[in-house]
């Protein structure tokens, strides 16, 4: 009874130690006003391609090695702004096209979602609103798919290891260059360059190659359903290729590897 | 008692109140100390080991009880909310670049959160009343009042700014300051800096102190700068690192070459120096502080010792029989022996030196322009090495092998570890066998750390088949699928080399906490 008594007269003399903290209903007036008149205008992904434009910028040449540092910076950025893969491909295909210039823009892109893509994501990548070439787009690709509408990619697949890439328009040269493992479809035309330095994974053209296919690959395969142009094979090592239509030049002294021509069925072109 | 000591004491008793009714509305600060002091406001002093409040002597006459407290509030709610510690203060300042007059422009960024979180937030408006008793004082000032009192529908001393700022107006309410992200803080900086930069005059004067990173102490900085690297990458942490030096290259003059060679500056200072000097070698440092690795102690075993007391049975040996205990007969059930057991002890030495072997040859990582993870293992390595209180010694090999002998300078070590030739990987034998040769003694460890892509891999697995201690092999993967001559070499050294070697491959930071010396990591994880 005593403590009862000591209970009620510390509530007489302090009224406001029954408040319920957590309801402060005068800081939630504050902060609703406080609401109303500021105008947020910040924008995550508007922010992201500042950051983007800025960094790249210091960057004095293009050169593919290059690439692995800006490739990092998107990583760096991803984790930073806490992207999303809904994110990224609203970056790439609204916000980033406005006003930029593409040169590394691939390698960027494949850094920040190189961590969030799984196995059964599919990325959709539009080309088709960038005015210039897009170089590194699948850099290091590790899983998942990614489909891209456009013509201008260059150094698609480069370092790719897995999953699938699926570009439908027109490749620039070096297409799956270094790329050890995963699937990459280009629904047109490639340029230079196919498959250099090869060591896994298959590289598909449904259109025409230029020249130097498969150059010093090491395993892997690439099929041309169109036709090949000059130094097929040039310095293989290992892996298959495979042209479908007229064929330029191949390597007859290369070290290992098999080619294959379609002459109403695939024919071996045996080395010397 | 002299006079000024009385006016002081009696100054102390008038604002102690106001002071402490302050730190109540924030929830008791552990900033206690009060001191009057010779200055125009009131500062918390950062650089004093335990930070106290320092309180101009004029300001008792010059400002109401009710403004006196607002500016408390204010002062100390940059130590309780923003920027609330250094580390932000330093990226605060490096987010916004070259900028002129970032500075100023930070202080103002800050005073601007802290005002909004003590309005919005704590309720506690006093603040205002202390802008309405000093007059507005130029254009940056009027505008900042101005938004202050459209958000907050308080009188801050400017009713009417100009029809000139009223796009300033617009622009700083389109910033949600009290939005404290990290990605926030950085974007809401800048897009301030960006509406102020053309109102900043010659010389600004802010209603506020004025505090930089001048006003704190190495100790704090080098803790700050220790954070930092914790989270960002060896670039950034380089432009970062600039950006503070720049801010105190003037005070300190030239850079040190050693230790002895001090210009009567605090150790601490020097220590800040010697951080901000080499970034890289910094960088590393600090971020392998997350981790330690596990080194067996050095143990000798074998020998055997009596340990108890059984019954002798008619094979055992009679070396082992036990007289007393057997009261000197041997009879069956009555006579006793010693039996033994193996006896372990630590030898002279718990853990003992360690030669790093570390590859810096083109096909391993720059660790100036990515994380490296063969440096950062190796980092771990010694720095828990030197914990032990061993010496740690660094081949780097690439074109050639650059030697350090074991030490205990951390320092030079450390730079030894970072080095990047980036060139050809040989491991030159010769070269090698001769610093073994030369730094005969004490007990080592040797620990090769390499992606494999040697040249010379025959001879190397040859040479390291006679190396007498313990060997351990860290194979750097690459994240990638890893080239198929480099993973043939590391399986030759795989089959080449006896079971006692520990292998340890690391593909991804975390694995360097798989490295483990001196016992093969199934045996430490138990991984089956």
């Amino acid at each position: 009874m005593k403590s009862m008594k000591s209970i009620k007269t510390l509530i007489e003399n302090n009224p406001d130690l029954l408040r319920c903290g957590s309801v402060d209903l005068d800081k939630k007036k504050r902060i609703h006003k406080y609401s109303r008149i500021i105008e947020d205008s910040y924008d995550k992904l508007e922010d992201i391609a500042g950051e983007y434009r800025s960094w790249v910028v210091k960057i004095p040449v293009w050169r593919p090695e290059t690439g692995e540092r800006v490739f990092h910076f998107g990583k760096e950025i991803a984790e930073e702004y806490d992207l999303n893969l809904n994110e990224v491909r609203k970056l790439f295909n609204e916000v980033l096209p406005q006003g930029m210039r593409g040169a590394m823009l691939g390698f960027f892109v494949s850094g920040t979602y190189h961590t969030l893509i799984r196995k059964a994501d599919t990325l959709l990548l539009d080309l088709t609103k960038y005015r210039c070439a897009v170089s590194g787009l699948g850099y290091r690709h590790p899983r998942g798919k990614l489909e891209i509408a456009g013509n201008r990619a260059y150094y698609l697949g480069l370092n790719m290891r897995d999953g699938k890439i699926l570009l439908k328009g027109y490749a620039g040269s070096h297409v799956g260059t270094w790329m050890g493992g995963g699937r990459i479809v280009i629904e047109g035309n490639v340029g230079n360059w196919v498959g250099w330095h090869l060591s896994g994974g298959v590289i598909r053209i449904k259109g025409n190659a230029k020249d130097i296919i498969g150059k010093k690959m090491t395993g892997g395969e690439i099929i041309v359903e169109g036709n090949a142009g000059g130094w097929v094979g040039d310095g293989m090592i290992d892996g298959v290729i495979r042209i479908q239509g007229k064929c330029g030049s191949w390597d007859a002294e290369r070290s290992g590897g098999q080619i294959f021509r379609w002459q109403e069925g695939w024919k071996r072109i045996e080395p010397k | 008692m002299s006079l000024q000591r009385v006016m002081d004491e009696h100054f102390i008793e008038k604002i102690k109140p106001i002071f402490a009714r302050a730190r109540k509305d924030l929830y008791y600060p552990p900033i206690v100390k009060l001191e009057p002091a010779k200055i125009e406001t009131i500062e918390i002093a950062f650089s004093a080991p335990k930070y106290k409040i320092l309180v101009g002597e004029g300001m008792v006459d010059k400002f109401s009880r009710e403004a006196l407290l607002g500016i408390f509030h204010h002062e100390l709610n940059h130590w309780v909310k923003h920027p609330y510690d250094i580390k932000t203060l330093i990226l605060e300042n490096y987010w916004l670049g070259d900028i002129a007059g970032k500075e100023e422009i930070r202080n103002l960024f800050d005073d601007v959160v802290v005002n909004l979180d003590l309005i919005i937030n704590r309720g506690l408006g006093q603040i205002a009343r202390a802008y309405r008793e000093q007059p507005a004082r130029n254009k940056i000032d009027r505008l900042l009042r101005a938004f202050y009192s459209r958000v907050t529908g308080m009188d801050f001393g400017c009713p009417r700014p100009g029809a000139e700022l009223e796009c300033e107006i617009s622009n700083l309410l389109a910033i949600d300051f009290l939005d404290r992200r990290r990605v926030r803080l950085k974007s809401n900086i800048r897009r301030f800096a960006e509406i102020l930069k053309d109102l900043l005059d010659k010389k600004i004067e802010l209603q506020t102190v004025f505090f930089s990173l001048n006003d704190f102490g190495a100790e704090g900085i080098i803790r700050a700068m220790e954070d930092i690297a914790r989270e960002v990458t060896p670039l950034v942490y380089r432009e970062i690192v600039e950006t503070v030096r720049n801010r105190f290259e003037d005070s300190w003059g030239p850079p040190l070459k050693s230790r002895s060679e001090g210009r009567g500056i605090s150790p601490g200072t020097k220590d800040l120096i010697r951080q901000l000097e080499k970034p890289d070698v910094g960088w590393y440092r600090n971020r392998a502080v997350r981790y330690s690795i596990y080194i067996e102690s050095l143990i000798n075993k074998g020998s055997l010792y009596p340990d108890q007391i059984t019954d002798f049975e008619i094979d055992d040996s009679i070396d082992t029989f036990n007289p007393i205990e057997s009261y000197g007969k041997l009879l069956p059930s009555l006579a006793k022996k010693h039996e033994l057991s193996e006896f372990e002890r630590f030898g002279e030495i718990l853990v003992p030196d360690v030669v790093i072997i570390i590859d810096s040859s083109g096909s391993m990582p720059d660790p100036e322009q990515v994380v490296s993870y063969a440096v950062l293992g190796a980092f771990v390595i010694a720095r828990n090495y030197f914990e032990l209180g061993a010496k740690v010694g660094v081949i780097n090999f690439s074109n050639v092998n650059l030697e350090l002998e074991p030490t205990r300078t951390r320092q030079s070590v450390y730079e030894m570890l970072k080095t990047y030739q980036g060139h050809g990987t040989t491991l030159h034998i010769d070269d090698l066998h001769q610093y073994l040769s030369s730094i005969r003694g004490r007990e080592k460890d040797y620990i090769l750390i390499t992606d494999a892509g040697i040249d010379n891999i025959r001879k190397v697995v040859d040479y390291m088949t006679g190396i007498k201690g313990r060997l351990t092999i860290i194979w750097l993967k690459s994240e990638r699928e890893p080239d198929k001559i480099f993973k043939e070499n590391f399986q030759l050294f795989k089959d080449k080399l006896s079971s006692d070697v520990t292998f340890v491959d690391i593909a991804h930071e975390p694995d360097i906490l798989r490295i483990a010396v001196g016992k093969i990591i199934r045996e430490v994880y138990e991984i089956n």
